[in-house]
């Protein structure tokens, strides 16, 4: 009887519920890292697969990144769980039972997000460094539409990272006062114009993912032998 | 933003899209079916998962 309490106490109700949506996306996450795992990508025309850098073994960190992450958490737990459907709603639209146990119990994890978001600084470097080894491919200077979509999705990473609510906490959001505060004048400025990004996160957030699988399916069809890789600019 | 698609309809369409892509690549590895058939399935199901949060 403790131990079961103990159980209740620890895991949320969220996760005891028969939701066939909620199951179906843990089924979808284990395919599909499964299948970037039985079906890796090597190098393709001098690309390097996002999902594979620097390795694959550093998509659970970033997936975590991506789970506990604001913009993602908003969606999940309106469109997995249910609850809260909106901001001005309280209960569940089919159930009065529960109230919303977000940050509480097992999704306290979610408070890591702060964390996580050094594995995505880490990692960050990689994606430009795969957009110049492209640029490069076969030893003469060419921009193809593979190094523009990776660079764009470096790009849009950078700007998902860069406006995310845990940067702005500390680009100055923890500061109380600016007046009395060391370079007070500059870290608000900073502040306000990460505050900019920050409304437009979770755009950042969706269409980082959008790109990042899109050019997942891009080299895997370039590797199939489909004729994609278009050729912008050569420099001898 | 004007919204088109109703919020209930918003994950199973995105798990259909998903779904779609990864099972494609699963029975293009194993089968071998066509490679029209594996561009106009994973074309459609990545339109879906776009259209599931885009739309």
């Amino acid at each position: 009887m403790k131990n079961e309490n103990l159980f209740l106490q620890i895991v949320p109700s969220e996760l005891l519920e028969p939701n066939w949506r909620l199951w179906s996306f843990i089924a979808l996450l284990i395919l599909g890292m499964g299948t970037l795992l039985m079906f890796p990508m090597g190098k393709v025309n001098g690309y390097i697969d996002p999902f594979y850098a620097p390795t694959v073994l550093v998509v659970p960190i970033a997936g975590l990144f991506r789970l506990t992450c604001y913009a993602y958490r908003k969606d999940y737990h309106k469109h997995l769980f249910r609850h809260p459907n909106s901001c001005t709603l309280s209960i569940r639209g089919d159930s009065t039972m529960r109230g919303y146990s977000g940050e509480t119990k097992l999704f306290r994890i979610e408070n890591l997000h702060r964390y996580f978001v050094y594995a995505g600084i880490a990692i960050l470097p990689f994606f430009y460094y795969d957009f110049m080894i492209s640029l490069m491919y076969g030893g003469i200077f060419s921009l193809r539409l593979g190094s523009v979509l990776l660079l764009l999705n470096a790009v849009l990473i950078t700007l998902w990272i860069s406006s995310c609510h845990a940067i702005r906490h500390l680009a100055g959001g923890r500061t109380d006062c600016y007046g009395c505060a060391f370079a007070g004048r500059q870290r608000k400025s900073l502040f306000n114009k990460q505050s900019f990004l920050n409304a437009h996160h979770e755009l950042f957030a969706w269409l980082s993912l959008l790109v990042i699988i899109g050019i997942d399916l891009y080299l895997r069809g370039l590797s199939a032998g489909l004729p994609l890789d278009l050729n912008i600019l050569k420099l001898l | 933003m004007r919204r088109y698609i109703p919020a209930r309809y918003r994950y199973p369409l995105f798990f259909i899209g998903l779904m779609m892509i990864i099972t494609t690549g699963i029975i293009y590895k194993f089968i071998r079916i066509q490679m029209t058939m594996v561009e106009v399935s994973v074309v459609i199901g990545f339109l879906i998962f776009a259209a599931s949060f885009a739309l």
